[in-house]
């Protein structure tokens, strides 16, 4: 039984349902980072002190993993585009053009699973250098704010990097028999991905630069 | 077709470019240690401007439907709706005010 | 049989949440019954109960206070969320509006089963909570901080991560009804051929998705208080049983309250508009013509809507946030009783110059009008502040939100049981039974709550194990108490006579046609009954009429269905 529209834009919406769907899904999470951002403001703003927040954090780490997390999403972006052009050629049946945007579109992949995987390695230095010398979630409520901020955004960067590795490895079964279907969902994987990059857009001034 | 890619790929590049610039910007302003207002006024303006490249382009937001706009539109409301309305209530601190009215001063 | 457990067809899912959500309620409703019994008769042992409940529960048999408490709390949470929310949204929106879209399924069906999964596992964890050491959650189904970062025990805690696995299961679910009523319409399903019942369900899923996130916040926010001592919520100085609080503080209180409420305000809507939705089909069919002002009522559940995401705060008016900003949230509150007079009204109009059909539906979707009235109009004095003052967390709260509830919404979900029981079995439930259990439970309703008001009205506070009988203020109202518990126990009583008929009717009812309400809407109109276990309708779907096009001159039947030509 085939649901209309999962791959066909609907007339007079012009939208696909996972087009569609990711959005809502986004929206959502943008009130639940929302609330988490007002409630550092309400926090921060009814803070007699506040610590200086770049002494305790590392800027120059941080900045880095901005970097990455954006190349991550250039290269995210560039893996959907490998594929959107070719998709009526490999639904043709051009085995060539399909094996060769394969190719590329696995390489930009991997590449964004990779800016993952190096985000996350530096998430990983940054929490132990903070252990190490004693700063905890319990220590203040600026460092409690900033693991659990950076924790849940972590926690989006894992789920992102699993369904992206689904993606490129047995996932991308789906490029010979559904390649418009395949692109599409490397699109809407991609849209996530990029809202995980643009939280941590936000998170990096607000945590450690003000 | 290739043509089309190669332009989009283009203006991938291109945005890449200006997040990175932005980046730089961002970090650099921060090292200038200006007072709150102006630090945060810049440092979210900065991130808003990156995060609306990234919406737009990488997103491809910019030519998307109402049916998607729409809802989104109501979200942003909501969201700044809320942080607004906490800060008024809650937000003594923030403007000099202490178990009083957020409009009027003691 | 895996694949059968496991379904994604959304009519399996429906009946999965339908039944779950039965006996959610079951359970609730038997948690407040030892309330009722505590508040009539205040510290005499339980009977029968009290000896299982054992020594730390019930000590020699009388209900302890920390129990108490947890029969509170939980018994709001189990309601609202594991009870009212899955039937009204889960159940019935599954089940019935792709039929009424004239969709094959969701559009995103394997979705929809993890959404059932999800809300399985949470209600699991809600009522595991009971059995581990301090019991379960006791802090009021509003968890306010920090009462609730400091309860001592596994119980709140649980109550957070049953929360954050219930809040994802709503997030998926609200975001496939939307995609779905926007994507999935058939062909001539315009927006405005939509049943009410649709139009509900959709605000509603909007409800849900943007406001759940707020309580997912607040909820890993306190979560991080309890497990990793943060102090978010925990101001600085804090003493607690006279020992200050060994925590960083600087944190606020109050902050929970609002995310908690920016979800809590639009919740109340969730547990009211699918409701809504109900009566309306019911009233249509029920009085064999179109609803009065279908498109007013359209545009006040929009406005309704969206105005519940700015009202949150008439539940903190005693918080002292400053009068501005209370005069703010005082206005949004009394606009947005304009909606909701305007839809109530319109059903009640509806009811002019029909021809009337006493049917079990239709007793009940009768009698939600005049109960959602008496709830709405009680909530005036709580969203002006000068007069919330006396009545904050008193009787009279409880029993406002409980008449919009109980007699309100809880009597829309019999209705639609009843209503669409043909559809799902092929058989009808009987209406004797329905009756009995109809009036049986209007009654007993009222006598549990009217009372309340008046308790609330002499200054009688909610929550209290004693039920007041400590204060003096509390004397002269104390004793109603005891008819409200009898009462309690005739409503559970009569509601025999209704699981009886369920069960009963779904082997041995009477055979029904397809359409034995002689319904316009498409579930009626292009379905068999059951509908078909995939895609629903037996060829494409086309629709060419409005919603309620009944006693259409000439029609054969007397009414003419969305997809006659």
């Amino acid at each position: 039984m085939e649901i209309p529209y999962t791959t066909d834009v609907r007339p007079d919406t012009g939208l696909t349902n996972p087009k569609l769907g990711i959005w809502l899904f986004l929206a959502s999470e943008v009130m639940l980072f929302g609330s988490l951002f007002s409630s550092y403001a309400l926090l921060r703003s009814g803070a007699p002190t506040w610590p200086v927040q770049h002494e305790i954090l590392s800027v120059p780490l941080a900045a880095l993993n901005t970097v990455v997390l954006i190349a991550s999403s250039v290269t995210m972006v560039m893996a959907w585009a490998s594929l959107a052009p070719h998709a009526a050629a490999v639904r043709a049946g051009n085995r060539e053009e399909e094996a060769h945007s394969l190719k590329r579109y696995r390489l930009f992949m991997g590449l964004t699973l990779l800016g993952g995987a190096i985000f996350l390695v530096v998430k990983t230095i940054e929490y132990s250098d903070k252990f190490s010398h004693h700063l905890y979630p319990a220590t203040n409520n600026f460092l409690g704010l900033y693991f659990t901020l950076t924790g849940l955004h972590a926690v989006h960067v894992i789920v992102g990097m699993i369904v992206n590795a689904y993606l490129w490895g047995p996932g991308a079964r789906m490029w010979r028999s559904e390649p418009e279907r395949f692109t599409n969902r490397i699109e809407v994987a991609g849209i996530y991905w990029h809202f995980v990059d643009v939280v941590w857009i936000f998170l990096f001034p607000v945590l450690y630069l003000l | 077709m290739a043509h089309d890619v190669a332009t989009q790929v283009r203006g991938y590049m291109l945005v890449f470019g200006a997040l990175l610039v932005l980046t730089l910007a961002t970090v650099g302003v921060s090292y200038l240690r200006l007072p709150e207002t102006p630090a945060v006024v810049i440092g979210l303006g900065i991130a808003l401007t990156k995060a609306s490249l990234v919406a737009m382009y990488f997103m491809h937001l910019k030519g998307e439907k109402p049916m998607v706009y729409w809802p989104l539109g109501l979200t942003a409301f909501l969201f700044i709706g809320l942080l607004v309305s906490v800060l008024l209530a809650e937000g003594d601190h923030l403007f000099g005010t202490q178990f009083g009215d957020a409009f009027t001063r003691e | 049989m895996l694949r059968r457990i496991f379904s994604t067809d959304h009519k399996v899912i429906g009946l999965q949440y339908g039944f779950t959500s039965l006996f959610f309620l079951l359970v609730g409703f038997a948690l407040v019954i030892l309330i009722r019994w505590q508040h009539a008769f205040n510290g005499q042992p339980l009977p029968f109960l009290g000896a299982l409940l054992g020594e730390t529960n019930a000590p020699g048999g009388v209900i302890a206070p920390e129990f108490y408490n947890q029969l509170g709390a939980m018994h709001g949470t189990i309601m609202v969320f594991l009870g009212v929310v899955p039937l009204a949204f889960g159940a019935f929106g599954n089940y019935i509006v792709p039929l009424q879209i004239g969709a094959p399924d969701m559009a995103f069906p394997r979705l929809n089963a993890t959404s059932y999964w999800l809300f399985l596992a949470g209600g699991l964890v809600m009522l595991f909570s009971f059995f581990v050491p301090g019991g379960a959650a006791n802090n009021g189904w509003t968890s306010y901080a920090p009462l609730s970062d400091f309860a001592p025990g596994h119980g709140q805690t649980l109550w957070l991560f049953g929360m954050l696995l219930l809040i994802f299961s709503s997030l998926l679910g609200a975001m496939n009804f939307i995609a779905t009523i926007i994507q999935l319409r058939a062909p001539g399903m315009t927006w405005f051929r939509l049943p009410f019942f649709v139009w509900a369900q959709f605000i509603t899923a909007f409800l849900l998705l943007l406001a759940f996130p707020a309580l997912q916040a607040a909820a890993v926010l306190q979560g991080m208080d309890r497990l990793a001592g943060t102090s978010f919520f925990l101001p600085s100085g804090l003493v607690v049983t006279g020992q200050p609080a060994e925590v960083a503080g600087g944190g606020n209180a109050l902050l929970w309250q609002h995310l908690f409420w920016f979800l809590g305000h639009p919740e109340v809507y969730v547990l009211i508009l699918p409701a809504m939705g109900i009566v309306a089909e019911i009233v249509a069919n029920n009085t064999r013509k179109p609803l009065w002002g279908y498109r007013l009522m359209v545009l006040s559940v929009f406005v309704l809507g969206f105005l519940s995401f700015i009202v949150w705060a008439h539940h903190m008016f005693l918080t002292g946030m400053g009068t501005a900003i209370s005069a703010f949230f005082q206005a949004t509150t009394m606009i947005i009783s304009i909606p909701s007079v305007i839809i109530l009204s319109s059903l009640i109009l509806s009811l002019y110059g029909g021809s009337i059909r006493f049917s079990t539906p239709m007793l009940f979707a009768l009698a939600f009008m005049p109960m959602f009235g008496l709830g709405g109009l009680t909530g005036l004095p709580l969203g002006l502040a000068a007069t919330d003052i006396p009545l904050h967390d008193t009787n009279y709260v409880v029993a406002h939100f409980h008449y919009l509830v109980a007699p309100g919404t809880i009597f829309a979900l019999f209705a639609g049981i009843y209503y669409w029981f043909p559809k799902i079995t092929g058989r009808m439930m009987n209406e004797t039974l329905g009756r009995i259990h109809f009036f049986g439970s209007l009654v007993c309703m009222n006598v549990i709550f009217l009372p309340m008001f008046i308790q609330g009205l002499a200054g009688v506070n909610r929550r209290l194990w004693d039920g007041g009988a400590i204060y003096t203020h509390a004397q002269e109202t104390i004793s109603l108490n005891v008819p409200m518990v009898y009462a309690a126990f005739g409503l559970a009583f009569f509601q025999l006579f209704f699981i009886i008929n369920l069960i009963v009717s779904i082997r041995a009812g009477r055979v029904a046609d397809t359409n034995p309400w002689q319904a316009t809407t498409l579930e009626w109109a292009a379905t068999s009954t059951p509908p078909r276990a995939h895609g629903n309708f037996d060829g494409p779907v086309r629709v060419y009429r409005d919603p309620y096009d009944y006693s259409v001159p000439g029609a054969a039947a007397g009414f003419l269905p969305q997809n006659a030509e």
